[in-house]
């Protein structure tokens, strides 16, 4: 097994971040205005750009659709009210860039916080996630660039040290918050995790069901397909290895299944038989939490040769509501 | 499915399926097989008439 990802699979991680890093340098200007008129514009297209992402909800289909027309309108140029004012990106050249950006971390921080506590807010964020994705594809580029820096297993890629790196460095890196009293306990740091990695699992199965395209959404199920065939091909670390991949099948094993039947069940079948006596290997008597979840999961599908949908999906029901 | 994608992120994507020409000998035989070896899991989606095995 390898240690490091393919060629390609860091080609695209990098491209991904050296676009992302152009496009926060492009808005650097209105980032770092002293004027109090252009620092007022910028925290009002902050809001506009990340209010409606914190209130998708669960609630209805209407709701979801409210605050979808909402971010594409803001995005298409045109106005929208927000905190009772109107807002428009014409109102400063770089505007649309930056909501552009902000947006795109915002919905990976609801991946972050929300869905790392109510794992069935994947499925509202990543319906709303992909839809705009599909519309503006810049919004998807910066999706996956924030995703990657803040959960490098999301790639997947796991980070090796570089020579004359410090080991807080090294790990902000690997994805745990560092700060003046340390680094944050295992405990937060897969929390955290998990809820991207979920965010991820539903957007790659998840499409917005008013778009007018046809097809798989913009970041489809031949990406879950690769995450997992990445993954497997890495030699697996310890705690992280079996909770994401755990996290990743539960959310979409069952639309995995549908897609690629037979050669799907070789994947769960290799995981089973050969995967998963090395992730044992690597890990510590008081670290199996995680692996036994995993090999419970494994075992239930296989002898029931089917994998169950995941709670929260939403429904037709939903939809119409 | 493809044409939705811009720039960066349309280096690894194609659709929901490979097309057999585009792969590998290496690939082909994993697809074809009853089981995948370790180490050797094809990153592309299988052919759309690869799904029974």
């Amino acid at each position: 097994l390898q240690t490091s990802a393919e060629d390609s699979t860091l080609k695209w991680l990098k491209q991904l971040q050296d676009m992302s890093a152009q496009c926060s340098q492009s808005f650097e200007d209105l980032n770092a205005a002293r004027d109090v008129q252009t620092k007022k514009l910028k925290m009002e297209l902050q809001k506009a750009a990340t209010i409606p992402v914190s209130q998708i909800s669960t609630i209805s289909g209407s709701q979801l659709r409210e605050v979808f027309d909402k971010i594409d309108r803001l995005l298409s140029g045109r106005a929208v009210v927000s905190g009772g004012k109107s807002i428009c990106t014409s109102q400063h050249p770089k505007a649309l860039d930056f909501v552009t950006f902000k947006l795109a971390e915002k919905f990976v921080r609801q991946g972050e916080e929300e869905v790392a506590s109510h794992y069935e807010a994947a499925f509202p964020i990543a319906a709303v996630a992909s839809g705009i994705w599909e519309l503006h594809p810049k919004v998807g580029d910066l999706i996956l660039a924030h995703l990657h820096k803040k959960c490098p297993y999301a790639v997947p890629h796991y980070p090796a040290m570089k020579n004359g790196m410090s080991v807080e460095e090294y790990q902000r890196v690997l994805g745990y918050r560092v700060d003046d009293s340390g680094v944050e306990g295992q405990d937060s740091f897969l929390k955290r995790m998990s809820g991207m990695i979920r965010l991820y699992a539903a957007i790659t199965q998840q499409r917005w069901p008013y778009g007018s395209r046809q097809g798989p959404g913009p970041h489809g199920l031949n990406h879950g397909w690769r995450w997992l065939a990445q993954m497997l091909n890495m030699e697996p670390l310890a705690d992280v290895t079996a909770t994401l991949l755990f996290d990743f099948l539960e959310v979409c094993g069952h639309a995995l299944v549908k897609q690629y039947q037979a050669q799907f069940w070789k994947l769960i079948l290799l995981v089973k038989e050969e995967y998963l006596p090395r992730i044992e290997a690597v890990t510590s008597a008081g670290q199996m939490g995680s692996v036994t979840r995993l090999k419970q999961f494994l075992e239930t599908s296989l002898q029931s040769r089917q994998i169950s949908p995941p709670k929260g999906q939403l429904t037709s029901s939903f939809w119409s509501s | 499915g493809a044409a939705a994608e811009s720039g960066a992120a349309r280096g690894t994507s194609a659709s929901l399926f490979t097309p057999q020409s585009e792969l590998t000998p290496e690939e082909l035989n994993q697809f074809g097989a009853k089981r995948f070896t370790l180490g050797q899991v094809p990153l592309k989606p299988p052919p759309a008439d690869m799904l029974a095995v």
